[in-house]
């Protein structure tokens, strides 16, 4: 694992998550991250196999199926921009 | 059942006694939330709150029977989804966000004839531990104004310790119901993982959050846990296992419980903390209790955990807020797609926000992910399993909430992990997915609440419940200042 | 220097399931723009997804169908990227545990195609680009689709043009799809790569997206086929890349870079348990699967119908299924089949309709028809013109049948047909002498003078009793 985290990489993830940062909150984020990542080596210590959380879905056994209130098309169209019935992303 | 009934039988007396209307009393509640300065409320419901305990007030008249929880006026958390009311999660990106469904959590208490006062003040999108990253200000300590309430419900904690609510429902992820809990002086519970619905929660992160009961007293926590832990279909990881009912068995024996002291909890705990919770579990040695103390490595290894897997759902569960559905828009030019959802996100997160994410992103990507998120979900199974088996030696486990009562504002600086090690105790209910009571257990010399918490193994937060109950019978602390008071 | 094409397969198939995949919003088509659509579909936070059940063993189905091992555990997980179709910035599919794990299409050829795993996920809305901006329809989301991933094992256009159409019967067959590239119910990424022939090393991979037509598909794997050829012929290198077909231009464009697949971010979805299934239910289902098109059709052939005729049948599941249907008791399977491929089909015009089988004639009827014809009842002609009129709409079959039969003028076809024979020695004597032929003349009267109405082969067998017998009594 790299404990130096580059620049570059913090750029490609903010490209990535969709985020931008000045060059200064930049510097910030590579201190925060290398302290929180000595935080985490901890966990590099132990050897696992793949393992996930102990609750399962079994598909055969009975299942109550969920019920919902009903939304209308407006409710569903109401925290976007409505043009047409679509969402709309205007073009510059 | 004992003479000290809580706040919630209390006020249920009341309005079958017809002492005070449910008009009368949530007025009251409005009007000390308006005067109220702890800057604990983002919304308040104001009319859709008397409109409700107007219908209470008739039924009353009719002489019908109302439930425990009827006219009872309460406050949410602002991250639980309420239909056709503001629901911000304390952010700018969801600062006029009105959710078209309501979270199952809203719904239960909305059927149980609850009155909503409003949507509590948090730290933004339930990250942070002093409530100061909220969008809309930090909430203040109602016992020191010049100190943190505690997060991220902080606003939720303030609130019921100010009288400004009867009870309130809080989420905790890392902490967040406990360590505010404990800063303000009240009782909150985090329950097992799975026992109560998180369907209409805005998620930090999903595998470890549960919502959770704020209240004065044990007992109203026991009735609101009762209430509130039901599966529920909507949610995949709400459990089928029928969930015992916590009321009834409160004022049952304790006799012969065997408590385990993980002594690594304790590092690094202020004195006054560290005596003051060891005087309170030495307060069962009465009933036959037998304290070991020893050390729980493991459990050193929750906080760093908590930070792969947190870090890396929260990454995913921001992703969503892009100004396409729902939340901000971005008013400015763009030159596409890409750059309008990274304007409008780099504009309407905060810092904190936007620093997870990064993480979460790092932990995610660049092949790293089978480095550490998995063997992360390996080391939580290992903690879970070793939690396990320290329940078949101890009943309960004792530690301190917070290694410090509530600390003043921009405690942390600059630092996150600083403020990150504030949860340092209440992180491993969450990793291990078993319940944990905070309960106040006296006041340090500055009169600022101390908190004690106490963990049992998976599904039995009737065992907790007891347990606190018989402590707060005999050690009364928590008080509200100021607010609707109630004696009790 | 020759060189080979090698190329494998991403397909995407929607299930028919009545809902969704996390929610009850209906699966279905041409809805207004996000009218078929709920909190969930538009990814609203706090929003948790249900698993539908009936996806998972709609999964199941054609992953045993496509002969592969099903996993008793599987986990969902989130594949992270923004894209203003994808409501929640990240699609719920599988990665590390899929579904379904390797199994195989058999080609007619007998060549095996291996299938790498089959894996479900969650369907994404659907933009469209505007001079005036990008217009979003989340009523697309979150319909269940499963991708079938298959090994580089295909090698020819005509190989890749029978996969999909295998996969496409298999979906049909099992009814979980009705798979019209048309209506995108199914699509592929193509990957394809070329390498001289002699050698073992693979190519550089480049990867079509999206493709919605089986012939797009045999026109961007000639070009793209002849374009890498050309590259390396010319001495270049070709670069690992997404391409797009164009449709106008009938060649493929390199697209814009995308984001690395490492870069998706895959990681456990926290909301879903895993998923475990139980062997005896899995085998329950396996043992409950519709009969597969192959072993139809070798069953058609072993009843006495032609191997043409067969696959026709076949390649339509209803019409299978009609077929199957109408030969229950049948005195001729192989007269159904060519009814159907015939004259029922001649009826049907397009793909589509033939798909649909919807005809209003019961496969009851159709036996019953083919029965008389059988037992000489009925004549060829009229047979054909009383299904005419029958899909026509004109009438019931049955009912048409029973009609024509009672309004038939009733005469004594044996006193015709010796009226006839009578009437033409030469045509007699020609007969007795070898010349089979002859007796046409004879049956010509006798159909004349019933109006067609005579079965001709009945009249032909009776003709030829009465010539013998004359014969028999002349030689005492």
């Amino acid at each position: 694992m790299a404990s130096k985290i580059s620049k570059d990489e913090i750029l490609r993830l903010a490209k990535l998550s969709r985020l931008e940062f000045s060059e200064d909150e930049i510097m910030g984020l590579l201190k925060d991250m290398e302290n929180i990542m000595k935080l985490t080596a901890k966990v590099e210590e132990y050897e696992n196999d793949k393992i996930y959380n102990n609750s399962k879905i079994n598909i055969h056994q009975d299942y109550e199926k969920p019920e919902y209130d009903a939304c209308t098309r407006d409710e569903i169209l109401s925290g976007g921009i409505n043009k047409n019935g679509f969402f709309f992303i205007k073009k510059y | 059942m004992s003479k000290n009934k809580g706040l919630i039988r209390k006020i249920h007396d009341a309005l079958v006694a017809k002492k005070v209307s449910c008009l009368e009393l949530t007025s009251w509640y409005l009007r000390e939330i308006e005067k109220s300065d702890l800057n604990a409320f983002i919304t308040v419901t104001k009319e859709q709150a008397l409109e409700s305990a107007k219908k209470v007030d008739e039924k009353i008249n009719k002489g019908e029977k109302i439930g425990l929880l009827e006219g009872v006026p309460m406050s949410l958390k602002d991250n639980f989804s309420t239909k056709g009311i503001l629901t911000t999660c304390g952010s700018k990106m969801l600062e006029n966000y009105v959710p078209i469904y309501n979270a199952t959590v809203y719904e239960i208490l909305k059927n149980q004839g609850c009155v909503l006062l409003g949507k509590n003040n948090q730290d933004q999108f339930a990250m942070g531990s002093s409530n100061e990253t909220s969008y809309f200000g930090p909430v203040k300590n109602p016992h020191d104004k010049t100190k943190v309430p505690g997060g991220s419900s902080g606003g939720a904690c303030a609130s019921v310790a100010s009288g400004l609510a009867a009870f309130a429902i809080g989420h905790d992820t890392g902490g967040s119901i406990r360590q505010p809990a404990a800063f303000c002086g009240i009782v909150g519970l985090k329950p097992t993982y799975g026992a109560i619905s998180r369907y209409g929660i805005i998620p930090l992160a999903s595998s470890l959050e549960q919502a959770g009961p704020l209240t004065l007293t044990v007992e109203d926590n026991s009735i609101v846990y009762d209430c509130l832990a039901a599966h529920d279909p909507k949610d995949e990881t709400s459990s089928k296992i029928e969930r015992k009912k916590t009321f009834n068995s409160l004022d049952d024996s304790i006799e012969g419980l065997k408590i385990g002291i993980p002594t690594n909890c304790f590092e690094g705990s202020d004195k006054e903390v560290y005596d003051a919770v060891e005087k309170a579990a030495k307060f069962y040695e009465k009933f036959g209790a037998k304290i070991t103390y020893f050390a729980f490595p493991e459990f050193d290894l929750s906080m760093p955990v908590y930070c792969v897997l947190g870090r890396a759902e929260t990454a995913s569960n921001m992703a969503c807020f892009d100004g396409i559905r729902y939340g901000y828009k971005y008013k400015g030019e763009y030159s596409d797609v890409n750059d309008l959802m990274a304007k409008t996100r780099s504009k309407a997160l905060g810092d904190e926000v936007k620093r997870r994410i990064i993480l979460g992103s790092y932990v995610l990507n660049t092949g790293y992910h089978d480095a550490l998120y998995k063997k992360s979900l390996g080391v939580k199974k290992l903690i879970t399993d070793k939690v396990a088996e320290k329940f078949e030696e101890f009943d309960i486990l004792i530690t301190p909430t917070s290694p410090t009562t509530a600390f003043g504002f921009n405690y942390a600086g600059d630092d996150p992990v600083k403020m990150q090690l504030a949860d340092i105790c209440v992180v491993n209910a969450n990793i291990a997915e078993i319940p944990a009571l905070s309960i106040p257990c006296g006041y340090d010399s500055n009169n600022l609440p101390i908190g004690m918490q106490i963990m049992s193994k998976c599904w039995s937060e009737d065992l907790l419940f007891r347990v606190a109950y018989k402590y707060e019978k005999e050690n009364f602390f928590a008080k509200i200042i100021g607010g609707v008071q109630f004696e009790i | 220097m020759k060189y080979n094409l090698v190329c494998g397969f991403e397909t995407h198939i929607e299930l028919s399931t009545k809902e969704k995949l996390f929610c009850p919003c209906k699966v279905k088509f041409g809805s207004e723009p996000n009218s078929n659509c709920c909190p969930i579909c538009i990814g609203a936070p706090g929003t948790l997804p249900a698993l539908n059940r009936e996806a998972v063993i709609y999964a199941i189905k054609m992953g045993l169908a496509l002969n592969c091992k099903i996993n008793l555990f599987s986990k969902m997980e989130r594949k992270c990227y923004f894209y203003p179709d994808l409501a929640k910035a990240y699609q719920i599919s599988q990665n590390d545990l899929p579904l379904c794990g390797p199994g195989f299409v058999e080609l007619d050829s007998g060549k095996k195609i291996r299938i790498h795993h089959i894996h479900i996920e969650e369907d994404a809305g659907k933009i469209k680009n505007e001079s005036d901006g990008i217009y979003v329809d989340y009523n697309r989301s979150g319909v269940p689709l499963i991708e079938i991933v298959s090994e580089p094992d295909i090698s020819s256009i005509e190989e890749a043009q029978e996969y999909i159409e295998k996969l496409q019967l298999t979906a049909r067959y099992v009814r979980v799809s009705d798979a019209r590239m048309q209506e995108g119910s199914i699509r592929c990424d193509v990957n394809i790569s070329v390498k001289p022939e002699n050698s073992d090393k693979l190519g550089t991979r480049i990867e079509i997206k999206n493709m919605n037509s089986i012939s797009f598909i045999a026109k961007a794997l000639k070009y793209e086929y002849e374009r890498q050829v050309d590259v390396l012929e010319s001495g270049g290198q070709l670069i690992q890349e997404t391409r797009r077909f164009n449709e106008q231009k009938n060649c493929t464009e390199g697209m814009r870079e995308k984001e690395d697949a490492s870069d998706y971010g895959y990681f456990p979805e926290p909301n879903l348990p895993s998923i475990c299934l139980e062997q005896e239910k899995v085998d329950e289902i396996k043992k409950n699967l519709p009969e597969m098109y192959y072993s139809r059709k070798k069953r058609y052939i072993s009843l006495g119908v032609p191997e043409k005729t067969a696959s026709l049948l076949v390649k339509y599941v209803n019409v299978s299924d009609f077929f199957d249907s109408a030969i229950k008791n049948c005195k001729s399977p192989e007269r159904v089949a060519n009814l159907i491929i015939g004259q029922i089909f001649s009826f049907l015009g397009s793909e589509t309709e033939k798909e649909e089988f919807k005809i209003s004639v019961s496969p009851q009827d159709l036996n019953y028809l083919v029965n008389l014809i059988a037992d000489n009842k009925l004549n060829m002609a009229s047979a054909k013109n009383l299904l005419s009129s029958a899909l026509e709409g004109k009438g019931n079959l049955k009912d048409l049948i029973d009609k024509f039969i009672s309004e038939s003028p009733k005469f004594d076809l044996k006193a015709i047909c010796s009226d006839c024979t009578e009437a033409c020695p030469e045509a007699v004597q020609d007969y007795l002498n070898g010349k089979e032929k002859a007796l046409q003349a004879i049956i010509g009267k006798v159909m004349a003078k019933t109006r067609g109405s005579a079965n001709a082969a009945e009249a032909k067998n009776i003709i030829i009793s009465i010539i013998n017998e004359k014969k028999d009594v002349e030689k005492n």
